[in-house]
Formats: structure tokens, sequence, C-alpha cells
């Protein structure tokens, strides 16, 4: 029987700079113009964490263990 | 290994072709065992690819291996984790974002794509998903309404569930060192919540009560917005929860939660002497009194005494079987229906190992 599962999309740490190629942002990540949506800290190819959608905007997260925690949390649910 | 190795030799020398025989067929039927069960699989193909990556350094063996390795090792551990008849979160299945030259790599709404680290840090890896897998898939439909801590609190203690049942320490010490502790340090209120969660946790009515009500309610509330009063009603069942899980012995705390959306009763079989004094229908006549009141949910909990099992088997016997037969009589008397019942084991408020058994009835005028 087939089960119900949750795809999870994930990125090799070695196709880093490929996948900024493929979203055309690879020259705004080498001039250092992506920002971590939670602490505002310049994202690299080293501490590029993680990327999401939403209302249309690319956000990115660096490795902070505290961002990542509240960027997929602030993702999930929206608090009135 | 060398006992079953020895029963190898014993079998072959004992019976020649025919020990032979056995032993292939008993390959056979391991092997079709790991072919249909998807996590053993995954977690045989974790194993391989991990020393060809070993060997040969391949990053296409690194990523097998990542792949295979989380998916076989959360997959496995959401197994035992009990959501009512479910089990909790769901499976999950980690798929490479290529990001090929010349191709792009599209992310939809709200999809939140993932960085994985090498195969060295593999626990790192285990943990981030474990995150992202709990919140996405639970507390659908509330998280809305929740304040951050207590939906914090609520995230991390399933996270915590999930990595216990992988059973691999250096995959706990990862979360608590880097995940748990840093969170829960954040705030009192968190603090506060969390204490409340994990006392719930440890009498085993997280996963098997706490959840189980909110996901009906989520079901109940689809389609309205937030409001103060959802809140409160959400906060005030942890609250009814919690006194359940820190009640003393003797202590009297209300067994009855009834509020516009969320309406449950609890019957708690916890102290022993008192069933056996008093028999069945002291309990019986409780249960019909939340019946009365409309309750949507009754949950029936029984804690053992465990030294009762060892020093008076002969009165743990009788306990055990009053137990049974008031589930029965709940059933021939009541117009019931019994959601699900589970054994499991907790620790109770004195950190005492018991055995405990929980089961959900729900009342035929909840469907009608």
């Amino acid at each position: 029987m087939e089960r119900e599962k949750e795809v999870i999309r994930t990125i090799y740490h070695k196709d880093v700079a490929n996948f900024f190629e493929s979203i055309g942002l690879s020259e705004k990540l080498a001039n250092g113009e992506i920002r971590c949506s939670v602490c505002g800290e310049i994202i690299t190819l080293d501490n590029f964490r993680a990327v999401a959608r939403k209302s249309e905007n690319l956000l990115f997260c660096c490795d902070k263990e505290s961002c990542i925690h509240e960027f997929t949390s602030r993702l999930r649910g929206d608090k009135t | 290994m060398t006992s079953f190795l020895s029963t190898l030799i014993e079998l072959i020398s004992k019976y020649r072709v025919w020990g032979v025989l056995l032993i292939f067929i008993g390959i056979i039927c391991h092997l079709l065992r790991v072919i249909l069960d998807e996590d053993r699989s995954a977690a045989w193909r974790a194993r391989i690819y991990k020393a060809i990556y070993k060997i040969f350094g391949k990053s296409e063996a690194e990523k097998k291996y990542i792949e295979n390795d989380i998916s076989s090792r959360i997959n496995f551990a959401r197994r035992n984790m009990p959501f009512g008849k479910e089990t909790l979160p769901k499976a999950i299945k980690v798929e490479w974002v290529e990001g090929r030259k010349g191709e792009t790599a599209h992310i939809k709404e709200n999809e939140i794509v993932v960085r994985l680290d090498p195969a060295d840090l593999q626990e790192k890896n285990i943990v981030i998903l474990a995150d992202a897998l709990v919140k996405q898939t639970s507390l659908i439909g509330i998280r809305h309404i929740l304040n951050e801590p207590l939906e914090l609190s609520m995230d991390l203690n399933l996270v915590k569930n999930l990595l216990r049942e992988i059973g691999d320490r250096r995959v706990l010490d990862w979360f608590f060192r880097n995940e748990y502790q840093p969170n829960i340090d954040k705030s009192n209120e968190i603090k506060e919540w969390n204490g409340k969660i994990v006392e719930i946790d440890e009498r085993g009515l997280f996963t098997r009560l706490l959840l189980v009500e909110l996901d009906d309610y989520s079901k109940r509330l689809m389609g309205r917005s937030a409001s103060p009063e959802m809140f409160n009603e959400i906060a005030g069942l942890v609250n009814f929860l919690y006194r359940i899980a820190t009640k003393a012995y003797s202590q009297d705390v209300p067994l009855d939660y009834i509020k516009r959306n969320i309406k449950i009763g609890v019957i708690l079989v916890g102290e022993t002497s008192k069933i056996l004094y008093d028999g069945i229908e002291p309990y019986l006549k409780a249960f019909i009194y939340k019946m009365r009141q409309e309750i949507t949910s009754i949950y029936l909990i029984q804690f053992d005494k465990e030294l009762l099992g060892v020093t008076i088997p002969q009165v743990y016997e009788q306990f055990v079987e009053l137990t049974e037969r008031l589930n029965k009589k709940i059933k021939e008397r009541s117009r019931v229906q019994m959601d699900f019942e589970l054994k499991y084991v907790c620790t109770d408020a004195f950190g005492n190992k018991r055995k405990a058994k929980i089961s959900r009835y729900i009342p035929e005028y909840v469907s009608q």
C-alpha cells in the first residue's frame, strides 16, 4: 500500500552555487546582496541554509540554528 | 552473533543438505522482508552507499547515503509514535533539487528548500529534516491560533520524541545542545509551556490525547479565523491535562473540560486500591455522568502499579481483570464507540515506571 509522504526538497552542499545560478541569483549572491530574512546577515555559499517562496518573493535563511527555527515557524503559521 | 553462527553450523552438520536448504530459505525470506519494507530497504541502501562513498568519495554516493539514511531513520521512528489510531507525523521523502546549469529550480509558494550538510554531519541533517517534517505535518489548521511559546513547545517535544525513537544519542545530543535548550532558554513563557508539555508527555498524554483533540479541534473549526477565545480554549486544555498529569495521590483535580468547541472528559483508574475495594461501579457512574453532559470524547486512562504486580501477583491479576471488565461494561451499557485503545509505558510524577492504557470513547450522539 502506498503511504502518504511529505516530500522535503533539499540541496546538496556541493550544488549550492549551481542552485543560485539556476534561480538567476548567482550575481546577487556574489555581490552580497542577498540577506537572511531573519537576522539580516549577508548570505554566502557557505552560510546559506534555506530558501522559501512567500507571496511570490524568495526568502533566504542563514545557517544559524536560531534563524532556521524562526524561518520555518514564520512560514508555517501566520499569527494573528 | 557467535551463538547465531554456531546455530547455523549445527544446522548444517546435523541436517546436511536440508540444513543448507533451510538456511537458504531463511535468507530468501529475510531478503523479501527487506525488499517489501520500504524503510528497511532504505536502511540497507544507506549502508551500501555509505561504504561506496567512504571508499571512492563519490558525490552521487554521498547524496544517496544522506537521502536513504534520513528517510529510513525518521520513517522507522515515526512508526512507533502513536497519534490515536495513526502514526505521527507523515513519512518523509527527501528529494534533491538538482539545479543543473540551464535548468530552473522552481520553488513553489510556501515551500521550504533546505541545504543539507556533508555526510559527516549527518546528525545535524537528521535534526533539520525532523524539525521541518514536524512543522509541515503536525498542528495543521491550528498554528495560526497558537502563540509562539506554546507552538514552539509542542514542536520541540514532537521533534524530541521523533529523535528519541531514532535511538541515536549523537542525534539527540546535537538536538538538545543546539535546538532544544537554546529555544527553551529564550523566555520564561516558553519555559513554562514547555514544562507543562513535558509533564503531559511523560504521562503519555501528549501524542495520545492532546494532539488527537487538537486535530479534531482543527477539523471542527476549519476555515474560521483565529480568535482569543480559540487560543484560550487550547491553552485551557493544556492546563487541564497538566493538572491531571501532575495530580498527587488522592488529590482532586477537574476531570471534565467543557468549552464551546472542546468537550472532553477523563476517567482515571490510577489508585489500584480504589478499584479493588469499590469495584467498577463508581467508574461506570462517572462515565454515564459524562455522557449526560454531552461530552464529545471520553478518555479512560488506567495506570498499573507495577510494584503490586511484583509483590502480590494475585491482587495485580484482579486489578487487570477489573479494568478489562470496566472496558467491557462501558461498551455494553453506553451507546459509545471505542475510537482507539493504546497500551504504553510511562513515568509517574515520582519517576517510577508505570504500565498504562488509554482508551478513547466517542458517544454515538457525536456522529449523529
